[in-house]
C-alpha cells in the first residue's frame, strides 16, 4: 500500500515537473521564433534538448536545498509531501486563471511549508534556509534585470557608431540561439531541480534512500525528462498564438534578457537557491525596455510580479494545509 | 521627474534592506547589487538633466511663430 502510495506520489511530482516545462516553454523559445531565427518546430526541440542536458552541467544542490532546507526532515512524510504538491498545484491553477503570473516554485516551497506547519508546527520550518530563499525571491528578477540593462547599455555604446545594421542584426540573430540555449539550460538545472528535491524528500520519508543521501540518478533523468517534455508540448501550443503576441520583439533586445536571465540561474543554481525562472526572465525584460525608454516597460505587469511574491508563498501554504487535513483524516 | 532614476533608487534601496538577512557567504550579492543600482541611479539622473538642458537649448520648431515666420520675442 504504502509502495503505491510512494510510486503516485512521485507521478505527481514528475506531473507538476512535466507541467512547469509546459508553462514556462515561452520564455526560451519566444524570441527565436519572433524573429523567425529557428522555425517553431526546431525553437521547441531546442529549449528541450537544452533544458533535458541541463544535468550534465550543474550539480543538485538546488533539490538539496528543498529537500534539506525547508522544513526538517523528522516531519517529512508520503502525506506531507502529496498535500504540500495539492497545495502547490491547486494555487498555481487557482492564480493561471487570475491571470497572476505566480512562480509555482514558490508555490511549492509554500505548500510544503504548509503541509508540514499542519503536521508538527511552526517549529518544523527550517527558518536560516527560508531566509536564504526569501531573500533571492526578491533579489534574482532584480538580478535580471541589473544585468540585462547593461548587457543592453553596452551593446548600444558598442555598436551605436555602426553603419552595418543588417551586418549587426544578423550577429544578434545567431547570437539569440545561444543565448535561448543557456537560458533553456538555466531553466532546466533551477526548476527540474525542485522537483528532484521533493521526490529525494518523499524517498528520504519512505526511507528508501537514508537523510542526507544524494539524489539517485534516475531522478534526475526522469525530473529533466519530464521537463523537457513539457517545453516540447508546451512549445507546440504556444506556436499558434506566435504570430499575433510576439511581433514586436528585437533580437538584441532578445540577447541581453536572455543572457542576463541565464547568469542569474546559473549563480543561483550552483549556490543551490531556488528561484523563479519567470520572474529571473521577467527582470531580464524589464532591464532591456527601460535600457531603451521607461515608457517601454510596463509596470502594470512588475506590480502583480510584486504582487505574486507576497501572495504566493502564504496561499499556497494555506491550500496545503487545508489538504494535509483532508490526508490525515482519511 | 526621472523616473529611471527614482525606480533605481528603490531598487538600490531593496537591495541594501537584504543585505543583513542574506547569509554571511552570500552577502556580497545584495551589496554589489545594491552599489551598481546606486551607481545606475546617478548616472540615469545626470543624463536625464543633461537630456533636458540640450532640449532647453535647441529651438522648438512647433513652437508658435510670430507674424515675420521669426520665433516670438520675449516682451522686454
Amino acid at each position: 500500500m504504502e509502495t503505491a502510495a510512494l510510486v503516485f506520489v512521485i507521478v505527481v511530482a514528475l506531473g507538476f515537473d512535466f507541467v512547469n516545462g509546459f508553462h514556462d516553454a515561452a520564455n526560451s523559445i519566444a524570441t527565436i521564433v519572433a524573429t523567425r531565427v529557428l522555425s517553431p518546430r526546431l525553437a521547441v526541440a531546442w529549449a528541450a534538448f537544452f533544458n533535458f542536458v541541463a544535468f550534465l552541467v550543474f550539480g543538485t544542490a538546488v533539490a538539496s536545498t528543498i529537500a534539506n532546507d525547508v522544513v526538517n526532515q523528522d516531519v517529512l512524510s508520503i502525506g506531507v509531501i502529496f498535500a504540500g504538491l495539492v497545495g502547490a498545484i491547486t494555487w498555481s491553477l487557482f492564480t493561471f486563471f487570475l491571470g497572476l503570473p505566480t512562480s509555482s516554485s514558490h508555490a511549492l516551497i509554500g505548500g510544503m511549508c504548509g503541509a508540514a506547519v499542519a503536521k508538527a508546527g511552526f517549529g518544523v520550518l527550517v527558518w536560516s534556509g527560508l531566509r536564504t530563499i526569501a531573500v533571492f525571491i526578491v533579489l534574482s528578477p532584480l538580478l535580471g534585470l541589473l544585468l540585462a540593462f547593461v548587457a543592453m547599455l553596452a551593446i548600444m555604446w558598442s555598436t551605436h557608431r555602426s553603419s552595418k545594421v543588417e551586418r549587426l542584426n544578423r550577429g544578434f540573430r545567431r547570437g539569440q540561439l545561444v543565448s535561448a540555449a543557456a537560458y533553456s539550460l538555466g531553466h532546466g538545472a533551477n526548476d527540474a531541480q525542485k522537483t528532484m528535491g521533493v521526490i529525494l524528500a518523499l524517498l528520504i520519508a519512505a526511507k528508501e534512500v537514508p537523510a542526507n543521501s544524494e539524489v539517485p540518478l534516475w531522478v534526475v533523468f526522469a525530473c529533466h525528462a519530464a521537463i523537457a517534455l513539457g517545453t516540447l508540448f508546451g512549445g507546440w501550443r504556444i506556436v499558434r498564438t506566435m504570430g499575433t503576441k510576439l511581433t514586436r520583439l528585437q533580437p538584441v533586445g532578445g540577447v541581453s534578457a536572455e543572457s542576463a536571465a541565464a547568469v542569474a540561474l546559473f549563480f543561483t543554481s550552483a549556490q543551490g537557491i531556488p528561484v523563479s525562472t519567470t520572474h529571473t526572465i521577467t527582470g531580464g525584460i524589464v532591464g532591456t525596455g527601460s535600457a531603451n525608454r521607461i515608457s517601454a516597460v510596463r509596470w502594470n505587469v512588475a506590480g502583480r510580479v510584486v504582487w505574486a511574491w507576497v501572495l504566493t508563498i502564504p496561499g499556497a501554504a494555506l491550500v496545503a494545509a487545508l489538504a494535509y487535513g483532508i490526508v490525515s483524516v482519511a | 521627474m526621472d523616473r529611471r532614476a527614482v525606480f533605481f533608487v528603490i531598487a538600490a534601496v531593496t537591495c541594501a534592506l537584504l543585505v543583513l538577512p542574506s547569509d554571511a557567504d552570500l552577502r556580497w550579492v545584495p551589496t554589489v547589487m545594491a552599489i551598481s543600482y546606486a551607481v545606475l541611479a546617478l548616472l540615469s539622473y545626470l543624463d536625464f538633466r543633461s537630456r533636458r538642458a540640450s532640449n532647453r537649448d535647441v529651438p522648438n520648431p512647433g513652437a508658435p511663430q510670430g507674424g515675420d515666420g521669426q520665433p516670438n520675442r520675449p516682451v522686454t
